[in-house]
């Protein structure tokens, strides 16, 4: 007699691998074996939908069929490993990146990294923005050693092709004259995204601005992160980060300030 | 983080309720229905964001039943504890007025299968179930409720029917029924089962909610009809017919609609309720009859 695992590696190669002969030998013999496809199909149309839910901009650049297609093989090949859909499909951009049929739309796995960024931040889990009161009471030859502890929907994107302009005439239904107007060539982008009351916004930082916030937002101290910073006004950087509620808390770091100089306005 | 104090609390009443799901969420909160309670997938309210500030707000109007989808209890390989985790997170967030998962299994080897898959009816799986079952009731401090599944499969090495199966879990482990009607008769028409006996050997003291549904049906290779549990119809005359008979054993039961695909308006779901309601009057009113005489 099959014992429960192997009844279940049986299900798990018919619906992944579309293997059916070890589930065909475990079924009663009055089943036809076609049943399984119920399940197989219910499997990989709930994965497809996840990925639609989750890359819907890329949907619409490749169009339906081509996306059904190619999200079905990533669901084959990388099927979830955890009951939460809302966290599956990070590997499609990689994934696109070396699709052979979708190497055409270079810019293609960009807007799959910048869709999963933004997923990320839909689902990133609820914190409350730090209450500056807390920051207030640090005396200013302390602020260097402040570590700000990142509200979990911020999320830092560096991409070659101009994705977030792809995204939004994609989004504002712009039309392929939307599109057709976008510089493809203009150069790398830095984004910020992050949720908001109203959903996910994405805002393009400067190349200064977008590596101190990086070092900033990954736990680094003011005084680390400063090394960052050149050519920005520090003390107004840090203030619109606090005023935007994109960190949570903050730790003193040990070491010694090595700079003296107010660094927080708020 | 919502006051606990201002959730409608309590137990689920023995009414007519929804299955709430996101193209509702807008327009329940802006026309609050007049529908005694909603259930809905715990799977969808992981995380943060928009969907929990929806049910934040609609909780504190109805009692919410948290119903999951991918705790699979029947896996050979244990629990994912981090998938029960999240269950809590939900739990404590929300407070639900119950909780409830599904006899199948949807994971295996580390992998998702994304469905809520048939389990051998076997020994070895009625001791896995439990053994899960017992783990989850323990872990979030609730009693949990088991939902019959619907299956188009059937296992040869299968030893215990599905009744007997279910209701022995519930005697283990002091977990509760959920029993969903439509999954009866879809269960018992893919596989030639008696629909009312099945209903008949359920334990109706562990029984603490029913479910309805639409299926559809398709005509499979070997030219049999096969019945799909869909959840994109309204629930047809044959399952109300065996839902009222389920009434009469049990007694009045928190009743759900439940609808996921090609979701309607939500006044299709509040009309299929209404229907409920009514049948649940009836039996409502029968006990009482009884219980005076």
């Amino acid at each position: 007699m099959s014992t429960l695992l192997e009844t279940q590696r049986a299900m798990q190669a018919s619906l992944v691998a579309a293997d059916d002969r070890a589930t065909f030998a475990l079924l009663s013999a009055d089943v036809n074996p076609d049943r399984i496809n119920i399940y197989r199909n219910t499997f990989l149309m709930t994965i497809i939908k996840a990925l639609r839910l989750t890359y819907p901009v890329v949907l619409r650049l490749v169009g339906e069929e081509f996306f059904e297609a190619t999200a079905q093989l990533f669901a084959t090949r990388y099927p979830p490993t955890i009951a939460y859909l809302d966290q599956y499909g990070g590997g499609f951009a990689e994934f696109l990146r070396t699709f052979e049929p979708a190497t055409g739309l270079r810019y293609l796995p960009d807007v799959a990294r910048l869709e999963w960024a933004i997923n990320r931040a839909l689902h990133a889990p609820d914190e409350e923005p730090l209450d500056l009161h807390e920051l207030a009471a640090i005396p200013a030859e302390d602020h260097g050693r402040i570590c700000f502890v990142a509200h979990p929907s911020v999320q830092l994107l560096r991409l070659d092709y101009p994705a977030d302009s792809i995204w939004r005439a994609i989004v504002d239904e712009g039309g392929d004259a939307a599109l057709a107007s976008i510089n493809l060539d203009a150069g790398p982008v830095q984004l910020l995204i992050e949720r908001r009351e109203a959903g996910a916004t994405l805002s393009r930082l400067e190349q200064e601005q977008w590596r101190f916030a990086e070092r900033l937002l990954s736990g680094a101290s003011i005084n680390e992160a400063l090394g960052q910073a050149d050519g920005i006004d520090v003390s107004e950087t840090i203030a619109e980060h606090l005023a935007s509620g994109r960190f949570i808390s903050f730790a003193l770091t040990a070491h010694e300030p090595i700079s003296h100089s107010n660094h927080l306005r708020y | 983080m919502s006051p606990t104090t201002t959730n409608k609390s309590g137990p689920i009443p023995a009414k007519a309720g929804i299955g709430l799901r996101f193209p509702h969420h807008q327009i329940v909160l802006e026309s609050k229905p007049d529908v005694a309670w909603m259930e809905v997938h715990t799977e969808n309210y992981m995380g943060g964001g928009t969907p929990l500030r929806y049910l934040d707000a609609i909780r504190r109007d109805k009692p919410i039943s948290l119903h999951g989808v991918g705790l699979s209890l029947g896996s050979a390989d244990g629990l994912d504890i981090r998938h029960l985790e999240r269950i809590r997170q939900v739990a404590e967030r929300i407070e639900p007025s119950m909780m409830s998962e599904h006899l199948a299994w949807s994971v295996v080897g580390g992998t998702y299968l994304a469905d809520l898959l048939p389990l051998p009816m076997t020994e070895e799986a009625l001791d896995t179930v439990c053994r899960h079952v017992n783990q989850t009731q323990g872990y979030l401090k609730q009693r949990f409720f088991i939902e019959n599944p619907s299956t188009y499969l059937q296992f040869a090495h299968s030893t215990i029917p599905e009744w007997e199966f279910i209701a022995a879990v519930a005697a283990r482990t002091g977990c509760g029924i959920l029993c969903d009607v439509n999954n009866v008769y879809v269960s018992a028409q893919n596989h030639g089962w008696d629909a009312a006996r099945y209903l008949a050997a359920l334990p109706a003291a562990a029984i603490g909610e029913i479910h309805l549904s639409g299926h559809s049906v398709r005509t499979m290779l070997d030219g049999r009809e096969l019945r799909i549990d869909d959840h994109s119809s309204r629930v047809i005359g044959e399952v109300w017919a065996l839902y009222a008979e389920a009434l009469k054993l049990f007694g009045p039961v928190p009743t759900l609609i439940e609808w996921d695909n090609d979701v309607p308006p939500l006044e299709v779901l509040l009309q299929e309720a209404a229907h409920a309601q009514t049948l649940l009057d009836r039996a409502t009113h029968k006990r009482h009859h009884v219980d005076a005489a």
